[in-house]
This record gives structure tokens, C-alpha cells and sequence, in this order.
């Protein structure tokens, strides 16, 4: 009788861990996006960073160790992005499952091919360059369907019994990212794009998929604010110009010299969203990279 | 002659990995055989090497009197001058799957001499599930601003109650530490430690074998992802040089608003400690005697080496007796961060509340602008005013104290991500 009831409860045990949901906790809300949708009602998705957050400055806080403490799979962004706070928040969380080496830490940057990679390493004189390349690769679609593959395939590794599900639910997703794609092209085909700024590097990726460039910076170098010299330079840059340029400004920077400058140049700000939630109405990543698109297109 | 010299030089730099077996010279790093297969050869591949990264503090200050303090606190204020605060060198990696290793040397000025210290040296544990054990030499989690290094201080200098009853190298101690997060809805960890106990303000029993013991309760909510508040008890307990018990507690409130949108910030932190204590401590009772006592000894012994450790052992036991008993230390501060590179911060500090043994408080106000060009420097300008009592230095009543100090705080190389 005894023994009837342990193996009761021992096989309830075994079916309650195969129901168990996968706790995934991203850094940014793309990758928390991309699981979701791939996981569908089989995971509980987290973000530890909000879409409007800046992931350069975030601070390693106890509840993000907290968060961590209890995922199944850590999905990060890698190359050095998260590097002034993940360490910390890994090490404080105290759960070996997710330690980088791990099956559940998943860095998401070894599914892509990095651009703007210093050529001549680490320099800080030239600004907080990151050694290993640009890290704002998931604004790229052909990058964010490497990534979420990526991103299935370890779900499937650690929940090999919702495998099949994972696959279907990633084509679903490939096929949203390739109609985002071919949006966003159709959207920009229609007009000649005006000379592109943004505050920071972050829009390389996207920019590259769809032939474009950004004509400036406001940042002097990656990672410094500006200083007033660089404004004043900046402004007879794009006063010299013959179109008015667009300001594509990511959410958490400081707009007043955006707002200055399109004054002086009669170009336009439009605040776009870096991560799925960066502004009101980016709610999937295909609204997400509309956003951006329309915002050059429609100038 | 000339071939078979030009043979010999061909095969020496061949052999020294500058050149090939015909005799090329090869440019460094290029030939097939070069140095590097060499060095990863002989085992002295850079790959393994440890993160490292170095911080200098310099700049300049200013001091309208010598302060009015206990020396020991006394010497905490940097002379007028040009000022080097401190250096230093930190290295950190993984030992392997299981253990992560820390090492902060630091290099200071100490009555105008330098000295180097470890002032860190630690492996912790990576792999286990729910707890860190920490074992070496490091800062003892107590209170918020006793674990950090110098570089990492909200203001150029330590708060008064901290120098006062840990000293200038802060409750630092080879020790052994577990830490486990505790399975509640917000964070809440629990730290537990046995140390050395070397701390010569508070312990430094004679017998080598009495340990302190000690511990934090540290807990952090979030509030809206824009607020959020930290509170922290701690309390450490240890023998004293007289044999009796030195036990100190205190507690900690940290309340910070940064909404996460904007690189502005507001930080109120306020701590509090106190100290009591059991055990002879009357100066000129037990003082004397021991002086009396090691007076007596050294006429009986020759070489004198018993009299120098005995007349360290009364030192110490003044040194003790000079810090009160009872009294309660308090630091709180303020700091705003106005614009992504500009810090203006307000700090209040002071020993005597409650006033326990001490005959008059020590307190001090200070202010601070700072300049941040990005996260790797800062400028920092300070001015602070301190009242202060020395009941060693047998001043008459009180002294104030102004002073102005300037600071350059860089960090170079890798440097590590800082706690919340």
C-alpha cells in the first residue's frame, strides 16, 4: 500500500516536472518576444529590462538577481552589452543552471555575424567602443530570425518534449519577421530616404539590411554625450545638406539637442523604439521595425 | 667561412624563433613558427589571464587646522597638497567551473611613505544552488558603505562612524562567509561570517584562536521599477584586547528613485551603528597597571623584547579605551544626479548618538559637486566642515575643521560591474 502511494506520487512528481512551464528571463524585451511567441503557453517570458530602457546603463539590481534566482534560461545579447551589470546579477542570483557554459544561459550574439568591429581592439580614447562589435544586431530581421532559431532550438534542448511545438511556433514567427521585412522594404522603396542621425550607433544593423546609412551622430563617439562643440559642428553639417534630415532618436536619451538641432536644420525628430515596448504601440517586433521604417519613409 | 657564419647566425635566430631554417629573418608574429606557438608552448598562453583594471584617485586638498580628533582619525585627513589618494590594481577570473577568484592590491600614501596592501584577496563559489561561500580576505558585509572600495565611495572620504570604530581600512578581515538568498518574494539575503578578528579598534584578542562572528540581513524591493528601497541590519561580535566582548550592530536604509528612462537619479542612504562593550576599559586604571606591569617585566629580561610587546599590548589597550563605548554613529547623504554627467550630493555624519561614553560628538557636514565625462572618470570637488572632540589629544572643548578637496577618479583596463 505504502509503496502504491509512493509511486503515485513519485510519477505525479515526474508528470508535474514534464507540465512544469520554462522560466525564461531575457535582459531585453526582443528576446523575451521571441520566446514567447515560440513558446507560447509551454514557458513563463520575463524582461529584465523594459523596451525603453537604455541596456548600456542598467544597474546589476537585487530583484533582477531575484528574477534570475528562479529561470530555467537566461537569454542575453552578448557582446559586452550587458557587461556593467549581467556578472553581477548571475553571480548574485546564486543558480548554477544559469551560468554562462550552461545549457541555460543562452548568448545570443553566436548566432549572428557582428559588424563594426574595431579594427585595432579596445581603445576607450575613441569611446566605449565594444571589442567584439556593434550589439544592436536584433534590429536586423535577417538577424532576429538567427536568433530566434537559436532561441528554439535551446528550448527544445532543455524541453525536448514540446519540441514540435517550438518548430511550428518559429515558423509562425519567421513568417511574421519575413512580412515585417518585406513591409519595411515596400515602405522605403517608395521615397528616397533623407539623410538619416540618430544619437548612437544602435540603428547599424538595420540600416545595413535595407542599403542605408546614417549621414551623422549625435555623439561625438559611441557611448560619449555630445559636447557643445560637436553641436555647433554638427548643426553646419547638416544645414550644408540639400534635403532636411530625419532624427531617429532612441527613447531614453535626452531630446533637447535633437529638437535643437532639427530647429537649425529644419529636420524632424521621431522618437522610434529600439526593443518591442520602446514606445506606445510597438507591441511586436513587426510593429517595431514599422515604426522605424515609417519614420524614414514618411519624411 | 662567411656562408658557414651566416649558417650558424640562420640556425641560432631559427632556434630563437626569429627566423626560418634557411636563415629569414621573419617579421614578429608572422612566420608559421613564430613566438606565439612558442609561448602557448612553454605554457604562457594569455588566454587564461585574469580581468584586470586599476583605479587612481589624485587631485589636491586643503586643511584650515589639523583636526581635533582621536589621531587614528586624525591622519584620515589629508595633509594640504597635492594629494595621491590611493591606487588600485584589481584582477578577477574564474578558477574553473566552481570558483571565481578576486585580488584588489592597493597603493596609498601613509605619513608620506607609500605602502601596498591586499586589501582583497578571495575565492567565492559559483556553482552551488541558493548559497556563496567566500573565503580569503575581504570587506565584512556590514552596514552599506564598509564593502566598498575607495574608488566606489559616494563621497572622497569614509563617514565618520566608520573611521571611528572600524578604522581607515574599514571591518576587513581574512574570514569565511556563506550567503544565501532566502526564498521570499522580494530579495532578501543572509549573510553569515567567522573572521580573524585582527580589527585593533574593536578586537584583536591576544589569543589568536578567538574568532568574530558576524552577519547581514539585506532586503530590496522595487517599487514600480522606478523606486525602490534597501533595508539592512548587521551585527558583529567579537573578544576584546582586555578579554571582554565588543558586539556591534547597526542598520541601513537606502531609498533611490531612478526612473529608468532618464539619466537622472536621487539616492538617500543613511546608516546607523553602535558599539558596546564588556571588559576593563578605565585608562587609568588598567592602562597604567599594564604599563606598570610591563615596566616591572623588562627590568627582569635583557634584550628587551618582551617590553616592546608588552608596550604594544598597552598601546593597543589605549587605543581600545580611546574609542567610547555605547556611542552611536550615524551617517546620512543625499545625492542627486541633475544631468547624465553632474552629481550634486550633501552628506551629514557624526559619532554620539546617542553620546555613550564619548564627552562631546564628532560631527561633520559635507558637500560635493561631481563631473562625470563618462563611467570610467569623475571630478569630484568636496568641502567639509568638521566640529570635533579629542579626548586623547586633551584639547580644550571643541575645533572646527574646514576643508576643501579635489578629485580625480579613473579607472583603467577591465573594470568590473559595481553592486546596486
Amino acid at each position: 500500500m505504502v509503496r502504491n502511494a509512493l509511486l503515485v506520487v513519485f510519477f505525479l512528481g515526474i508528470s508535474s516536472v514534464s507540465l512544469a512551464k520554462i522560466r525564461i528571463v531575457s535582459t531585453i524585451s526582443d528576446l523575451a518576444y521571441f520566446a514567447s511567441v515560440i513558446g507560447g503557453d509551454k514557458v513563463e517570458v520575463s524582461s529584465i529590462l523594459r523596451g525603453d530602457q537604455d541596456p548600456h546603463f542598467a544597474s546589476a539590481k537585487p530583484s533582477y538577481m531575484l528574477m534570475v534566482s528562479k529561470a530555467d534560461l537566461v537569454l542575453s545579447v552578448g557582446l559586452d552589452l550587458e557587461i556593467g551589470w549581467l556578472p553581477l546579477v548571475l553571480q548574485g542570483a546564486r543558480n548554477p543552471k544559469v551560468m554562462p557554459g550552461e545549457k541555460g544561459f543562452l548568448d545570443c550574439s553566436q548566432f549572428i555575424e557582428p559588424i563594426e568591429v574595431p579594427p585595432s581592439g579596445a581603445d576607450r580614447s575613441k569611446g566605449d567602443l565594444h571589442p567584439k562589435g556593434n550589439p544592436h544586431y536584433w534590429l536586423s530581421p535577417l538577424n532576429a530570425k538567427k536568433v530566434a532559431r537559436g532561441i528554439m532550438e535551446r528550448m527544445a534542448l532543455i524541453d525536448p518534449s514540446n519540441r514540435q511545438f517550438y518548430e511550428a511556433s518559429y515558423t509562425k514567427l519567421e513568417q511574421e519577421i519575413d512580412e515585417a521585412d518585406a513591409h519595411v522594404r515596400s515602405l522605403l522603396s517608395k521615397t528616397t530616404p533623407p539623410p538619416i542621425v540618430t544619437y548612437h550607433v544602435t540603428f547599424s544593423y538595420f540600416l545595413m539590411d535595407y542599403g542605408l546609412s546614417a549621414t551623422a551622430y549625435i555623439e561625438p563617439k559611441p557611448g560619449i554625450p555630445p559636447t557643445p562643440s560637436h553641436i555647433a559642428t554638427l548643426s553646419q553639417t547638416l544645414r550644408n545638406l540639400e534635403t532636411p534630415p530625419v532624427f531617429i532618436i532612441e527613447p531614453y536619451y535626452e531630446q533637447d539637442i535633437p529638437n535643437r538641432l532639427a530647429r537649425q536644420t529644419n529636420g524632424k525628430v521621431i522618437i522610434v523604439p529600439t526593443s518591442v515596448g520602446g514606445v506606445k504601440g510597438a507591441n511586436s517586433y513587426k510593429d517595431m521595425l514599422l515604426m522605424i521604417a515609417r519614420a524614414i519613409a514618411t519624411q | 667561412m662567411n656562408r658557414f657564419l651566416t649558417y650558424a647566425f640562420g640556425l641560432l635566430m631559427a632556434n630563437l624563433g626569429f627566423a626560418d631554417a634557411h636563415g629569414q629573418i621573419a617579421p614578429l608574429g608572422t612566420s608559421t613558427f613564430g613566438l606565439s606557438d612558442r609561448t602557448q608552448g612553454l605554457g604562457l598562453t594569455r588566454d587564461y589571464n585574469p580581468a584586470i583594471g586599476a583605479n587612481l584617485l589624485i587631485g589636491g586638498a586643503y586643511l584650515s587646522d589639523s583636526p581635533a580628533l582621536p589621531e587614528y582619525i586624525g591622519e584620515t585627513y589629508p595633509e594640504s597638497g597635492f594629494l595621491f589618494q590611493e591606487a588600485e590594481l584589481a584582477l578577477a577570473a574564474a578558477v574553473d567551473p566552481y570558483f571565481r577568484g578576486d585580488l584588489v592590491i592597493g597603493f596609498h600614501l601613509h605619513n608620506r611613505e607609500f605602502h601596498v596592501d591586499v586589501e582583497e584577496g578571495y575565492i567565492s563559489t559559483l556553482s552551488l544552488p541558493r548559497i556563496t561561500f567566500r573565503a580569503g580576505k575581504f570587506y565584512l558585509p556590514f552596514g552599506k558603505h564598509n564593502v566598498l572600495h575607495t574608488h566606489a565611495f559616494p563621497f572622497i572620504d569614509a563617514p565618520l562612524p566608520l573611521i571611528y570604530y572600524f578604522g581607515h581600512e574599514g571591518l576587513n578581515e581574512i574570514a569565511m562567509e556563506a550567503s544565501v538568498l532566502l526564498p521570499l518574494p522580494w530579495f532578501s539575503e543572509i549573510s553569515a561570517y567567522a573572521a580573524n578578528g585582527n580589527n585593533q579598534l574593536l578586537f584583536a584578542s591576544e589569543r589568536s584562536k578567538d574568532l568574530i562572528y558576524g552577519g547581514k540581513w539585506r532586503n530590496f524591493i522595487d517599487f514600480e521599477n522606478d523606486v525602490s528601497l534597501e533595508l539592512g541590519g548587521s551585527y558583529v561580535a567579537g573578544k576584546n584586547r582586555s578579554g571582554g566582548w565588543t558586539h556591534v550592530y547597526g542598520g541601513d536604509l537606502t531609498l533611490r528613485w531612478k526612473p529608468v528612462q532618464r539619466y537622472k537619479q536621487v539616492i538617500w542612504q543613511t546608516e546607523w551603528l553602535r558599539m558596546s562593550r564588556t571588559g576593563s576599559y578605565d585608562k587609568a586604571i588598567e592602562v597604567n597597571n599594564c604599563l606598570h606591569a610591563s615596566e616591572e617585566e623588562s627590568s627582569g629580561h635583557e634584550e628587551g623584547h618582551s617590553h616592546e610587546h608588552n608596550s604594544s599590548v598597552c598601546d593597543l589597550l589605549q587605543l581600545q579605551s580611546g574609542v567610547a563605548s555605547g556611542a552611536g554613529g550615524l551617517s546620512s547623504y543625499v545625492a542627486v544626479q541633475f544631468a547624465q554627467r553632474f552629481w550634486v550630493q550633501a552628506r551629514f555624519d557624526a559619532v554620539g548618538y546617542p553620546l555613550g561614553n564619548l564627552k562631546d560628538p564628532i560631527y561633520r557636514g559635507t558637500g560635493l559637486i561631481a563631473f562625470v565625462p563618462t563611467e570610467f572618470s569623475a571630478i569630484r570637488l568636496q568641502y567639509s566642515y568638521t566640529r570635533g572632540f579629542s579626548p586623547t589629544q586633551e584639547l580644550q572643548g571643541t575645533k572646527d575643521v574646514h576643508q576643501v578637496m579635489l578629485q580625480f577618479n579613473v579607472s583603467i583596463g577591465a573594470h568590473p560591474a559595481h553592486g546596486y
